[in-house]
């Protein structure tokens, strides 16, 4: 488990798996490996430094490195050498990286297990085991990692102390309660007479507040009453006055209605003259009305009069137009012919004119193709010179292969005089060295001769031996140098010999450079050369076209001569066509009229028609006046009459309007009467109420004082109340001190009963603890038993040996069915069985697979015993500690 | 994309069972060469190891000669074998070539192992010119692998989960993560444990968790996978569906199968024979069940003030309490 331990004071210490024996005075390897991994306190390691523990963790068999400074305890990391990560970085961390990895419970210090159950010494725990009894126990508990159990039973048992004491305090204190109870009946009686007296005051008291609220009732009553009376007095008035009002108004209507009886007597005298009037003036309007249209009747028979003359004259108009249009027919048939041969002549000219067009048209297209041909011409001798001049630029293609043979063969004079300047260099180098070389060998010949040259000594066989070696040496240096020497001078004339490389070289890249430009312009024109097959091409379609515009020429030509008479036929005719005149125009001038002809026949047909329906209409309003003098006579006899009723008539009228306005005068007469019955009704009821209340006022009269007086009786009874209510309070307190002491004892007897069972619980739960401490004592002392049987029998020949354990008794080996204790077993089986013993309490405790064992050197020796240790798989090494 | 790969852990090949040395060896062959032919038969892309192939750095030339045969049958189908080391396959610093790098050598196994930096994790391609790298790209899944760092490799998980981000995933439709670890609640084992937590750091990273390092098979929430040493995972999968893959345990069939020692369990902790000594001792009296049910709840009251981290002083209140309830 544990591979390098590195202390602060520089010592490193490897440890391989098995047994290792701890040198000496190394005892601070011990205190580095408690410090870095079992935050064991740093006694013994110095002041300052760092320590450093290599070990592979028992839990996933990988290697890690503890750090843990002495000086600052603090800087305590654990690190992952394989990926150089940290795994746990601080004191908590690490402990708790370190807990789970060596698989210690929560409730173990890992100093604890560092100091208790890996660092062991055989003589000590043989020691332990012949003990008395008491300790004994204690230090196996404490072992077992069970220590917990006592210190846990003991502080049970305070717990109890405490609790006892705290019920003889309740007890003392509900003693206390119970003597202060006695007084508790006393109490109770002053309580109820008390609580007598002030309810018959209240009683009393809530008596005068009823009649109280009587009388205050009835004395708002009174006041409510007086105020009524004073509303009806007025409303009383109010009536009597509305009363006299109305009675003046039924006198009037009286009057009014007398009038009218007078004015309806008065219109019987005057009817008949109203009714004569009235029909007198219906027939005036009548015949006023039948007069209104005699007007106009005269007005339509003079406009029909006009109308005939009207159309009398169209007639005349009309008849003349017909007389014009059949002169015009005639002149129409007399000028077709004119027209016909205009037309003629016309048609000759449209043919003339257009040759004359034509003529025009080819002379321009002549013009055209002369221009596009002289062109053509230009181009084609411009394309002619551009390919005599590629023509001539082929011949130059011809030395573009030798510039290019001769850019290659200077490219290779360059390269090779290159490699000669590159050559020089490196004979310069050579040179240089091997020119050092000559002076070493130099020196070493004179060191030589120095020794060859020496005198001989007193050992003089070894020095004459020197000599010679030094004889040999110097030879071969001779040698040596000779065909240095030589080399250089070969190199120096080679270098000679090449000494011109360097200007041939700048020599050739000048060439190189004037070849690269004449390449290039060569290529250049290789370039113009390509495009020589096109402009051939090109000169070829020029040379076409050209013909084509010839053979066009001559075609316009032909058409021209054809068409030269065309303008001079175009001005004949139009001489002979200016000389007919304008028949089309007259002609059509002519038609026009003719044209018209049939319009102007039904025209004359319709103003017939219409002048005879105009006779018929003049006969008709003639009779229609004759009819209408009549009537004038019977208006005059109508207006007549009327003069004569006229004033009959007037009177009538006024005697009607005085008998209409008095219409209403009945209805409202009878309206007033029963107005005034109403409210002499009213008035009667407020008389009879205002006795009413003046009645009811009296009987209240007495209500104030009344208030006033039981004001002051409820006013005593207060005070009365009041002093009662103060004696049954102090009684009240006095009893509720009294109960509260006794909820107070009862709550204390409770409490002294909660204690006493509470008391028996906990000594209940403290023996269920002691037994569970001891059946898990039992259980362990079986489970390290089992567990160091299996180390007993690798460490021991005999395969029955047995680790025996009960739970009241020490360790002890078994074999072949007898157990012997400690003390009786010999030096080997009984470092054995604590060995074995101790190893199991280690696997109890954690998986830590290496343990520190001091005073075991003779049994070693002994027993071999790292062949003894190695079959037991749980554990890697065994630390043998010197003994001190 | 559309693949399948067997998933196989702590195979253990040159273990040797002191009951039946001969035996075991033999077992472990047949189980070996089962594997390939499964392998061959089922026509899948790759085969990972996820750690302990072997029983110990260096085995026997028995054992070595039925891995070279079987990988050299893979390698000929075009099978790629990807592998971690384990906890039993650890080299010291220093040590000298061990088969698993000879066979690493000759082109048989991928052998992955991330770079770790001071403070980062750096991730490779594997290259056939280097044989080695972090991570080894098959058409489009990527398979990263860590191997076995004990308790360290919960530690270096949100490194290998930053490593992983860091890289262009974006042509990877699959990937999957190799760690020999065990996984903590699902198994019982001595031994560090990796926290589910840690791992959540690469869920929306990796597809696929596959652990080795346990002897009892698990799967956790379809992402995490410990095939154990009785059989193996046939992942079959299909990125265009969700989830991407489905694993199938195929376990050894009966006459190759090895009853393996079981590994040291986690003792159970002190405080676990106290609960139970004094539940014994609380329903062992005389009583009616709520007088016991008084008494264990005594006992725990008295136990935890004395030295469970209650107080003492406390105690008391406590036990008045209890006989008012009482």
């Amino acid at each position: 488990m544990l591979r390098v331990i590195s202390t602060p004071s520089g010592g490193r210490h490897q440890l391989a798996d098995g047994v290792s024996l701890l040198p000496a005075g190394e005892r601070e390897l011990l205190a580095a490996v408690g410090y870095a991994l079992f935050d064991v306190p740093s006694r013994g390691l110095g002041s300052a430094g760092q320590v450093e523990i290599e070990f592979e963790s028992p839990l996933d068999r990988r290697p890690y490195v503890a750090q843990r400074a002495v000086d600052v305890a603090q800087h305590w990391q654990i690190v992952d050498p394989e990926t150089g990560w940290q795994a746990a970085f601080g004191p908590e961390d690490a402990g708790l990286w370190l807990r789970r990895h060596f698989q210690v419970d929560d409730d173990v210090s890992l100093s604890r297990l560092f100091r208790d159950l890996l660092c062991f010494s055989i003589p000590a725990s043989l020691g332990l085991l012949t003990s008395e009894r008491g300790w004994r126990d204690r230090r196996f508990s404490d072992l077992l990692l069970m220590d917990r159990y006592p210190k846990g039973l003991r502080s049970v048992s305070a717990v109890r102390e405490t609790m006892e004491r705290h019920w003889h305090e309740l007890t003392a204190e509900a003693r206390l309660l119970e003597g202060q109870d006695s007084l508790f009946d006393d109490f109770r009686r002053e309580h109820d007479v008390a609580q007598g007296r002030l309810l018959e005051a209240e009683e009393q008291l809530s008596g005068l507040s009823r009649q109280l609220d009587l009388a205050q009732e009835r004395a708002e009553r009174h006041a409510a009453l007086s105020l009524d009376l004073d509303r009806v007095r007025e409303e009383l008035q109010a009536g009597r006055r509305m009363a006299a009002a109305l009675e003046v108004r039924l006198e009037r209507w009286q009057a009014a209605l007398s009038l009218r009886e007078q004015a309806q007597t008065r219109m019987a005298e005057h009817q008949q003259d109203w009714t004569d009037f009235q029909a007198a003036c219906g027939e005036i309007a009548r015949l006023r009305a039948q007069l209104a249209e005699v007007e106009a009747l005269r007005g339509e028979l003079s406009a029909v009069t006009s109308e005939q003359v009207a159309a009398q004259r169209g007639e005349a108009h009309l008849q003349a137009d017909h007389d014009r249009i059949a002169a015009a027919e005639r002149e129409a048939v007399e000028l077709a012919e004119q027209v016909h041969k205009q037309q003629q002549l016309e048609q000759q000219l449209a043919l003339a004119q257009e040759r004359s067009l034509r003529l025009d048209f080819i002379h321009r297209q002549v013009q055209e193709n002369l221009a596009d041909a002289k062109r053509l011409e230009v181009l084609a001798a411009e394309v002619e010179r551009q390919i005599v001049d590629l023509e001539a630029l082929g011949a130059q293609q011809a030395s573009l292969k030798k510039l290019e043979q001769a850019l290659e063969t200077a490219f290779g004079q360059l390269r090779d005089a290159s490699r000669q300047v590159d050559q020089i260099h490196f004979l310069d180098g050579a040179i240089r060295v091997t020119s050092g070389q000559l002076d070493e060998l130099r020196r070493g010949i004179s060191a030589t001769e120095r020794l060859s040259a020496s005198p001989l000594g007193p050992g003089g066989a070894v020095q004459a031996a020197e000599r010679t070696l030094a004889g040999h040496l110097r030879e071969a240096l001779d040698r040596h140098l000779d065909a240095l020497e030589r080399l250089v001078r070969d190199w120096q004339n080679e270098s000679r010999r090449l000494a011109d490389a360097a200007q041939q070289v700048n020599v050739l890249r000048s060439n190189i450079h004037q070849l690269q430009q004449e390449l290039e312009a060569v290529r250049k024109n290789e370039f113009k050369l390509g495009g020589l097959p096109a402009l051939k091409q090109h000169r070829k379609q020029l040379r076409e076209q050209i013909n084509q515009l010839k053979q066009a020429y001559d075609l316009l030509l032909k058409h021209q001569q054809e068409c030269a008479d065309g303008p001079a036929r175009v001005s004949n005719l139009r001489q002979e066509i200016a000389g007919l005149g304008e028949p089309r125009s007259q002609r059509l001038a002519a038609l026009s009229l003719v044209a018209r002809k049939e319009t102007v026949e039904s025209e004359i047909r319709q103003l017939q028609r219409a002048k005879q329906e105009l006779d018929d209409r003049h006969t008709e309003l003639a009779s229609r006046l004759s009819v209408l003098a009549e009537a004038e006579a019977s208006l005059r006899a109508s207006e007549h009459k009327r003069d004569e009723t006229q004033l009959g008539y007037d009177a009538y009228l006024t005697q009607r309007g005085l008998f209409e306005i008095t219409a209403e005068a009945p209805d409202q007469l009878l309206d007033c009467q029963s107005q005034i019955q109403a409210q002499m009704r009213l008035v009667e009821e407020w008389e009879a109420r205002e006795t009413g209340l003046c009645e009811a006022i009296r009987e209240l009269s007495a209500a104030p004082l009344e208030v006033i007086s039981l004001r002051a009786r409820s006013a005593d009874t207060e005070v009365v109340v009041e002093r009662c209510k103060a004696a049954y309070d102090q009684a009240r307190e006095k009893l509720s001190t009294a109960e509260e002491n006794r909820e107070r004892l009862e709550q204390r007897r409770r409490d002294v009963a909660r204690h006493e069972r509470a008391t028996a619980l906990l000594s209940q739960a403290r023996s269920a603890v002691d037994e569970g401490g001891r059946k898990l004592g039992e259980l362990l002392r079986s489970r390290v038993a089992e567990v160091g049987t299996g180390y007993l029998r690798a460490l021991l020949p005999e395969s029955d040996a047995k680790l025996a354990w009960a739970w009241d008794a020490a360790p002890g080996l078994s074999k072949t069915g007898i157990f012997r204790p400690a003390e009786d077993l010999a030096g080997p089986e009984a470092a054995a069985l604590v060995l074995a013993l101790r190893l199991a309490l280690v696997r109890n405790a954690s998986q830590v697979r290496c343990v520190f064992v001091s005073g075991l050197d003779g049994w070693s020796q002994a027993t071999a015993l790292g062949r003894r240790l190695a079959p037991l798989s749980d554990f890697d090494q065994f630390v043998v500690l010197p003994a001190v | 994309m559309r693949t399948s790969f067997l998933h196989l852990a702590d195979v253990r090949l040159g273990y040797h069972d002191p009951a039946d040395p001969r035996g075991s060896a033999e077992q472990l062959g047949k189980q070996f060469r089962f594997v390939i032919d499964y392998a061959l038969e089922q026509r899948v892309s790759f085969v990972v190891f996820a750690g302990d192939l072997f029983d110990s750095p260096q085995v026997d030339p028995a054992a070595f000669q039925v891995a070279l045969r079987g990988l050299s049958r893979l390698a000929e189908k075009g099978v790629a074998a990807i592998a971690i080391r384990g906890r039993h396959e650890v080299v010291r610093p220093g040590g000298e070539l061990t088969w698993y790098e000879m066979l690493s050598d000759e082109g048989l196994v991928v052998l992955l192992a991330p770079q770790i930096r001071a403070r980062d994790m750096a991730l490779e391609r594997w290259t056939r010119r280097e044989l080695g790298g972090s991570f080894f790209d098959l058409g489009r899944s990527r398979l990263f692998g860590m191997p076995y760092y004990g308790a360290m490799t919960g530690v270096l998980l949100p490194a290998l989960a930053d490593a992983i981000v860091a890289l262009d995933n974006r042509e990877t439709d699959f990937r999957m993560v190799l760690l020999h670890a065990q996984l903590e609640h699902f198994s019982e084992e001595v031994g560090p444990k990796l926290s589910y937590g840690d791992l959540l750091l690469l869920r929306r990273h990796v597809d696929y968790v596959a652990l080795g390092s346990c002897q009892s098979t698990y799967d956790a929430e379809g992402w995490v996978y410990n095939p154990g040493p009785g059989g193996f995972f046939h992942v079959s999968v299909d990125t265009v569906v969700q989830p991407k893959h489905a694993a199938r345990y195929v376990a050894y069939p009966e006459a190759i199968s090895l009853r393996w020692p079981p590994a040291p369990r986690v003792g159970a902790p002190r405080h676990s024979d106290e609960e139970r000594l004094f539940d014994e001792i609380a329903t062992s009296g005389t009583g009616t069940p709520a007088e016991r049910a008084l008494k264990r709840d005594l006992i725990r009251l008295v136990t935890e003030s004395v030295w469970g981290g209650g107080d003492i002083g406390q105690l008391e209140v406590r036990l008045l309490e209890a006989a008012a309830r009482g």
